[in-house]
């Protein structure tokens, strides 16, 4: 028992301490997730904003090549100012990313920026002093300077829009190790908290278990099984608070072992004990599954009947239960004649209540046991004898005590 | 006697971040003895020398059963179909020449997943492929390397513009060379402005008209130098034009060197076959015997080309015999000296 106890305490410290130290890895793992999808969220806007201004340096080169293309048609008058306006319109966004972009095809795309805006600054140049061969040529030139920008931003945006896929890839596969890992924490954690459950349902069931013993202990006598005098007193008051309510009638049977004494004495203790139990399990086996049977401490019994119809009844109820005990007993082979006298009362008709009860039947039992009658229904009209025979035997008990015999009477 | 890559924990050490451990990520992938190449491009020179080399190289192999194909022009869309049917085919490895990687990267990452070896060929692969094993030039090198070869004809305290063209913008490895020209100029020319890379245009024609525009345009320039195999249309230029002006490009074509050897060209040669070849041998290996595939960027180097040692590339290019003799020598050295040649893979990729 204390073994088992042992194990299951040692069970639920395991079980409490993986629970928790499961609960602080998902609380990790929620913190890391909301942290990453942070970082994720921030890398991303980052590289969008690279990306977008990678797009917009592409844009300013096309506004520049689409002015030139104005200029060219429109001619030095009107074309020149918007041309001047938009040659190196894509620098600030290029120095920008000079800043804030590690593309290595960097700077190989600023060096052909510059071509670009030289080749276009030649170009108003020699439109300036009316020079078309020289403008077709640096048209040309601008032509392919802007082709190779163009050309170029285009591939790093497909990188950069690769390498965010890939990015987002990567952060997928590590967000499924995460779910796989925090599901099996998870997992783990409820198989946990249901160990913890199932140890501590059965730790209360076992306490539950206990207090039941413990309080079947104290309503029952420790050798025969059987109720003892607190549970038959309870039950009379049970019984007779019903009767009272439903105008029924309780009867009370005590029952007390004849020579008993001499059992122990020749027998021994352990006979007698055998006696004791042989008597409760047959009363036992006689009782009704609403009566009460309990002992009363030394060789005293008592039936309790809930529901007697009369008290002739009684009578032929305490007969019957007397024959049935008053046969052979067989006590680790060795015969032993039972006999008893038993003495009945009955609330309302003769007892008033419980006490009175009680005292009636210890009456009734008591003549019973003095006129060797077997069985005896307690007679309101015969009490002041038995109650002066009581009050003798409590006198030569009492003298026993003092050494001071009195003057017994005739029998 | 074939030759192995051999790897020192020495230079394991030294080479953090590249690592011949890795190789194809789906170990539990059945292994094929098909393989396969596909390139952008087959009638440029690029093109056609990788899958020449990528087939002599794997070829070297026993067993192995080797496709190598590709788009006739730069066709980034195409080339996805293409690798797509290639991974149904030939799922014992593919290697990949692209202009345009980031396209391909979502088949690559597709087919990488089914556990098919791939090697990415003088273009970084896109960092989303998962493809781990990068063959190519280091092309800021190529461009300084031709810039070095210019600028030694030139008196250091020239002024003047350098012209610089490009008929891919866009395309990293062309504007890695851009960049390299630029920091070899800027280092050994500092009174010399150099314009671009302007878009010379893929189609031959118009790219022969826009050298034209430039050089008349720019008819002080010091020199016009392509970032790719330009050399025919800028040499036909420079001899129209009876041109003192010093040209300049990186190819390896038998016109270009001849141009080189008349005197009008100067070039630095990517070396294409050699890097097909590194590739074809390494898919073979892998694909027949299970070998690992290294992970990281094997760098192939360029080789100038100037007068002076320009008869000694034509003998090399009399013949495939010779060119494959010459590649198979340069793929051993490589191949054997992996502290030299093998690097960790670019940041981009």
């Amino acid at each position: 028992m204390t073994r088992g106890w042992l194990r299951y305490r040692q069970l639920t410290q395991a079980a409490a301490i993986f629970l928790i130290v499961g609960l602080f890895a998902l609380g990790t793992i929620a913190l890391w997730s909301f942290t990453e999808t942070s970082r994720t969220a921030a890398s991303v806007r980052r590289m969008n904003a690279v990306s977008d201004k990678w797009g917009m340096v592409s844009q300013s080169v096309s506004m520049e090549y689409e002015t030139l293309i104005d200029f060219l048609n429109a001619g030095d008058q009107v074309g020149r100012a918007p041309l001047l306006s938009a040659i190196g319109s894509a620098r600030p966004t290029l120095q920008w990313l000079e800043q804030n972009d590690d593309e290595p095809g960097l700077r190989s795309l600023n060096a052909t920026y510059e071509t670009y805006t030289t080749t276009l600054w030649q170009l108003v140049q020699a439109q300036h002093v009316n020079d078309p061969d020289a403008v077709d040529l640096w048209a040309k030139q601008a032509e392919m300077a802007s082709s190779s920008v163009r050309r170029q931003v285009s591939a790093t945006v497909a990188r950069k829009r690769l390498a965010v896929d890939a990015y987002l890839t990567t952060v997928e596969k590590r967000n499924d190790k995460v779910r796989v890992a925090a599901s099996v924490i998870g997992g783990a954690d409820l198989a946990l908290a249901l160990i913890c459950t199932f140890v501590l349902l059965a730790y209360q069931r076992g306490v539950e278990r206990q207090a039941d013993e413990s309080k079947h202990q104290a309503a029952h006598d420790n050798l025969t099984g059987i109720a003892n005098r607190a549970l038959l007193n309870h039950r009379i008051e049970q019984a007779l608070r019903t009767a009272a309510g439903g105008g029924g009638s309780v009867g009370l049977l005590l029952l007390d072992l004849n020579k008993f004494k001499e059992v122990n004495d020749t027998l021994g203790h352990h006979q007698g004990d055998l006696l004791l139990q042989t008597v409760a399990a047959r009363l036992s086996e006689e009782a009704r599954a609403t009566d009460t049977v309990a002992r009363l401490g030394g060789d005293e019994f008592a039936v309790l009947l809930p529901d007697v119809a009369a008290p002739s009844d009684l009578a032929a109820v305490a007969q019957r239960l007397l024959d049935r005990l008053q046969r052979p007993a067989q006590l680790d082979g060795v015969t032993v004649d039972v006999r008893a006298s038993i003495g009945c009362s009955v609330f309302p008709a003769f007892s008033a209540d419980a006490d009175e009860l009680l005292q009636h039947a210890d009456i009734a039992m008591y003549e019973a046991k003095r006129g060797r009658l077997g069985t005896k229904v307690y007679d309101p009209n015969g009490d002041g004898q038995a109650t002066e025979g009581l009050g003798l035997l409590a006198e030569f008990l009492a003298a026993l005590d003092s050494d001071q015999l009195p003057s017994l009477p005739d029998a | 006697m074939k030759p192995t890559i051999r790897y020192s924990a020495a230079a394991a050490a030294m080479l953090a971040g590249a690592s011949m451990a890795a190789c194809s990520p789906t170990p539990a992938a059945p292994r094929s003895n098909k393989i396969a190449v596909v390139v952008a491009g087959t009638m440029q020179e690029a093109g056609s020398e990788m899958l020449g080399g990528f087939t002599a190289g794997a070829e070297e192999v026993d067993g192995v059963n080797v496709r190598a194909t590709g788009t006739d022009l730069v066709d980034g869309p195409k080339q996805v179909e293409m690798f797509q049917g290639l991974t149904a085919t030939q799922p014992g490895g593919i290697t990949v020449f692209s202009y345009t990687p980031d396209l391909l990267a979502p088949v690559e990452a597709a087919a990488d997943k089914k556990g098919i070896p791939q090697i990415a060929l003088d273009t970084p692969p896109a960092p989303s492929s998962n493809v781990k094993l990068l063959v190519a030039n280091d092309n800021v090198e190529l461009g300084r390397q031709l810039a070095a070869t210019i600028a030694g004809q030139l008196p250091p305290s020239s002024k003047g513009t350098i012209v610089v063209g490009t008929e891919t913008p866009g395309a990293q490895v062309l504007d890695q060379r851009a960049q390299g020209m630029r920091d070899e100029f800027a280092k050994r020319l500092p009174g010399v402005t150099v314009l671009g890379p302007l878009d010379t245009k893929q189609d031959p024609s118009e790219n022969l008209t826009g050298w034209r525009v430039l050089v008349r345009a720019n008819k002080h320039a010091l020199a016009f130098l392509s970032t790719g195999e330009e050399a025919e249309n800028l040499v036909k230029v420079r001899r129209e034009t009876n041109g003192t002006w010093l040209a300049g490009a990186v190819t390896g074509t038998h016109d270009a060197l001849l141009a080189v050897k008349a005197g009008d060209l100067f070039t630095v040669s990517a070396e294409y076959r050699t890097e097909g070849m590194v590739a074809g041998r390494l898919q073979a290996r892998h694909a027949a015997t299970g070998e690992r595939l290294p992970t990281g960027w094997i760098m192939v180097p360029g080789m100038p080309v100037t007068p002076d040692n320009v008869d000694e590339i034509l003998t090399r290019d009399a013949s495939t015999a010779s060119r494959d003799a010459w590649s198979r020598a340069m793929t051993d050295k490589i191949l054997g000296d992996p502290s030299t040649y093998l690097r960790p893979l670019p940041d981009d990729s």
